[in-house]
């Protein structure tokens, strides 16, 4: 489905498939050359001028036309990621601006774009190396099942608003898209131990040249994230242990193939406090939960470049998830087959186009608490989408239309279409606006979920049970989003970008309560099934900017602000325009790395934010600083605080009542060695 | 789910810590005990040498063999006498087999070319010519260059704002072709001379300003 395209030469995403094959076309000069059959042998031979006159198009060309994507994007890099300590996805993403990201626990995270963020996020994508990472349970993503060892990541991009013309259903306010390195670039052996007060992690990589041209990668990670505190300073039991493991090829198959083989595997423990409602006495209690996690997954990609500047990619991969939560096991396997090609339709004009299917079969093991009816689902996706890039104006002016189609079980047909503007009145200033509309389509629990979410207590009248059910009525939200970006780049050393954004949502999800039922066991059930009786619309800003006043000095920082504004439409859902609480208004962070010497490196994150009135959260400054010492070549030594300023604080809180885990302090060090 | 089966689920999961401790003090002690971690900081790096023929950096290899033509080094790094000429490569090499093919190739003063490959700006060793990897990190960066100016060698690299931090020929691709930007300032404080014909082909020069 496209949803790893690569958007071609003027894409938002355009690097994004198959770093490894760099790739250069093969053209006509006056003389007629062709680079690809030519040896360097003979190249030598030419005047510089003739060299010159070679055409050559190369992935690295593309990365630089991330400075004229129409769309809002941040790139986070392996530097980035190095520099500020961070050891896992939701914590990297807290560096991209714009994204809000709150640690509800330990191993828990509430991420999100432009609003909406809860545990239970339902309106971002989230992509691992072309593999899509949400649950089709709920449609988010669980944080805690994803595991990759941050050196294994080349860059994290992420597009904040709708990417669902290329990326389909769930790209609603963002796309975040995790790519690891190739094997090529993480050759060698490196190991590395991070420990602190509450963390224990190591991690081991080799990787080696079989062949002439291609390149194997083997790694494993093992890690104890210890307990937070509750607001009193007692242990919440949100701990996290998992054994990761993994391998890669690269291989240029030939000089227009390139092979990408990715395996990976994972089995864990996450600890998580449950509030369990009952039908029967006590009708409610909290228990600390462990949850299981384990998964595999295999995925292959082909690309192949095209003569007249064109490539088709093949992908196909199997992912293999199990999560046991005491109330609710879930087994899910999703087949996944995607193709997708590009080609310059004339100079003036590129197309790309694909189409994708994917399979979902899942086996569900609920209780008298969770269950799901039927509990095991096959369901099928297919899909196709196609983009045109028109240069209206040469070098100035781009007009980028395009349209998802898609065919799921649960609400059918979807139409996403899209049209982006993109103007560079100069190599340094580029102009970009978009209309575009996007769908989240319901999910697995929107139509088979039964769960009992909650008890309140009331004297005088027995225990209310709340009781949430799925329906088949469930209709899909809808978004239309208008955006307007510029970005700016004055000086090689200074980037600056603005992204304005209305988005505008109709049939937003709602809890609709029904009459209360006495059930024999005492309690009062009060039913509730999911509806659509809410719509709203969203609004805001983010700024950017990156600076390095000096070569060894890099300063970033962002400011975004959002308003959202919620209107039920004869909803009963006392928590219909809950999201206009959930997300602070004002959001800011910024960032220093500063190379003191060139062994020693000191960084500093700041964050903040403003209160979230829903979650009784107040404004929160947070600050983390890392120092990095390299005394020998291939040694490195880090230590770091994470949360300096207080022993601990709260950032979010679910909705579910559940008490929360506070986020301490902490201290760690490191060391890497590579041989 | 009781209460009891509540406090069951805890004493499960008392020692947490101490088997992964253990775990990674092993692998710590394996790996220093290993024979390849005395061995760290060898000149060349056998697993650099990438034999991927990549049509791009075939073409900038034999723009870099022939950007050397055009270029005077200072006899302080190439005497008159020496036979060889250096082309070291510093970082994760993307170039290969391409590079490989210019050893053993005359340079303009009929010295012959060898290619050297150094893993990090600290293992370069001397050379007349040191391209930098774009895959280089920016620290490693700052010191290849000072290295390099140390030498009076000539850089080169396709990364981005190459010529902006201090190198002195930056490749690049420009409308899908070969576009170059020299530092003659960088070069210059080298000792290094640039024919006036590669200056009318550049696409930038950043010169001194012309204070004396």
């Amino acid at each position: 489905m496209g949803r790893w395209a690569k958007l071609g030469r003027r894409g938002y995403l355009a690097a994004l498939a198959a770093p490894i094959a760099i790739s250069s076309q093969l053209c006509f000069s006056q003389q007629v050359m062709d680079a690809s059959t030519q040896d360097v042998e003979a190249l030598s031979e030419l005047s510089l001028e003739s060299l010159m006159d070679i055409d050559v198009t190369s992935v690295s060309k593309k990365k630089e036309k991330l400075q004229e994507a129409p769309a809002a994007i941040e790139v986070l890099t392996q530097e980035d990621l190095q520099k500020s300590g961070v050891r896992s996805l939701p914590e990297a993403l807290r560096l991209v601006p714009g994204v809000e990201v709150q640690q509800l626990d330990r191993n828990r995270w509430a991420v999100s774009i432009r609003g909406f963020n809860g545990a239970f996020t339902d309106k971002l994508l989230v992509l691992l190396d072309g593999r899509t990472l949400y649950t089709p349970l709920f449609g988010g993503t669980f944080w805690n099942q994803q595991i990759v060892p941050m050196e294994n990541i080349d860059r994290i991009e992420v597009i904040r608003g709708p990417g669902a013309t290329l990326w389909g259903a769930n790209a609603v306010n963002g796309v975040i898209n995790i790519i690891t390195k190739s094997a090529r670039d993480t050759q060698g052996g490196l190991v590395k131990t991070i420990y602190g007060t509450h963390d224990l992690e190591t991690v081991l990589r080799y990787g080696l040249q079989i062949g002439d041209d291609a390149w194997l990668r083997v790694h494993g990670n093992w890690f104890h994230r210890d307990d937070f505190a509750d607001d009193s300073g007692n242990d919440f039991h949100d701990d996290w242990n998992a054994v990761e493991g993994g391998a890669r090829l690269d291989w240029a198959v030939s000089d227009v193939d390139s092979l990408t083989v990715i395996a990976d595997g994972y089995r864990g423990r996450a600890e998580q406090r449950s509030l369990r409602s009952s039908l029967t006495a006590p009708y409610a209690a909290v228990f600390d939960d462990r949850i299981r996690i384990a998964g595999a997954n295999i995925l292959a990609r082909w690309t192949r470049e095209l003569g007249g500047d064109g490539s088709f990619t093949l992908q196909a991969y199997w992912d293999h998830t199990v999560r046991k939560e005491p109330v609710l096991a879930h087994r899910l396997d999703t087949f996944d087959v995607d193709f997708q090609h590009r080609l310059q339709l004339a100079e003036d004009n590129e197309l790309i186009w694909g189409i994708g299917y994917r399979l979902l079969s899942d086996n569900t093991d609920g209780s008298a608490t969770i269950s799901f009816e039927p509990a095991a689902r096959n369901d099928q996706v297919f899909s196709a989408f196609v983009q045109d890039d028109l240069e209206l104006i040469e070098d100035r002016l781009h007009l980028i239309l395009g349209s998802k189609f898609e065919h799921n079980d649960y609400s059918g047909f979807e139409i996403q279409p899209g049209l982006r503007l993109l103007w560079t009145p100069s190599a340094k200033t580029t102009v970009w606006g978009a209309v575009s509309r996007a769908v989240k389509v319901p999910q697995r629990a929107d139509q088979d979920l039964t769960v009992l979410s909650g008890t309140t207590f009331l004297p005088g009248v027995p225990p209310i049970v709340a009781r949430l059910s799925g329906t088949h009525r469930v209709r899909t939200e809808e978004l239309v989003a208008y955006e307007l970006g510029w970005r700016f780049r004055p000086e090689d050393n200074l980037s600056l970008q603005l992204s304005f954004f209305y988005n505008d949502y109709e049939h937003l999800s709602t809890n609709e309560l029904g009459t209360p039922i006495p059930d024999p066991g005492g309690a009062l059930i009060a039913p509730a099934s999911f509806g659509n009786a809410a719509k709203g619309e969203t609004y805001g800003f983010e700024v950017s900017a990156e600076w390095r006043p000096l070569p060894q000095w890099t300063l970033s920082a962002s400011y975004s602000f959002l308003d959202v504004e919620i209107h039920e439409r004869g909803s009963t859902d006392p928590l219909a325009e809950d999201a206009e609480g959930a997300s602070p208004h004002h959001r800011a962070h910024f960032r220093s790395s500063l190379d003191i010497t060139d062994d020693l490196t000191f960084s500093a994150l700041v964050f903040w934010n403003d209160s979230i009135p829903n979650r009784d959260i107040p404004s929160l400054l947070r600050i983390d600083l890392n120092l990095i010492w390299s005394p020998w070549e291939d040694f490195t030594i880090a230590a770091g605080v994470r949360n300096l300023l207080d022993d601990r604080h709260p950032e979010f809180e679910d909705i579910l009542g559940r008490g929360r885990s506070e986020i301490e302090r902490s201290f760690y060090i490191s060391a890497e060695y590579r041989f | 789910m009781t209460l009891g089966a509540q406090q069951e689920l805890r004493l499960q999961t008392a020692p947490r810590r101490f088997p992964s401790l253990v775990v990674t003090i092993g692998v710590w002690m394996a790996l220093l005990g290993h024979p390849t971690a005395t061995v760290c900081g060898s000149v060349i790096h056998e697993r650099t040498e990438e034999g991927g023929i990549q049509r791009e950096y075939r073409l900038k290899a034999a723009f870099i063999y022939r950007i050397c033509q055009y270029v005077t080094l200072p006899s302080t790094n190439l005497p008159p006498r020496s036979k060889t000429y250096v082309i070291g490569l510093v970082g994760p090499d993307p170039y290969g087999a391409a590079l490989d093919a210019l050893a053993g190739k005359k340079s303009s003063g009929g010295r012959v070319v060898q290619i050297q490959r150094y893993r990090s700006a600290r293992s370069i060793g001397r050379c007349q010519v040191l391209i930098i990897s774009p895959r280089l990190s920016d620290a490693d960066l700052r010191s290849a260059l000072k290295k390099a100016h140390a030498m009076k060698a000539l850089t080169i690299s396709d990364r981005s704002k190459f010529a902006a931090a201090g190198g002195m020929i930056a490749l690049a691709i420009r409308k899908k072709k070969l576009r170059f930007d020299v530092n003659l300032k960088a070069a210059k404080k080298s000792g290094i001379t640039v024919s006036a014909r590669l200056l009318r082909l550049a696409d930038t020069v950043i010169r001194a300003k012309e204070s004396h």
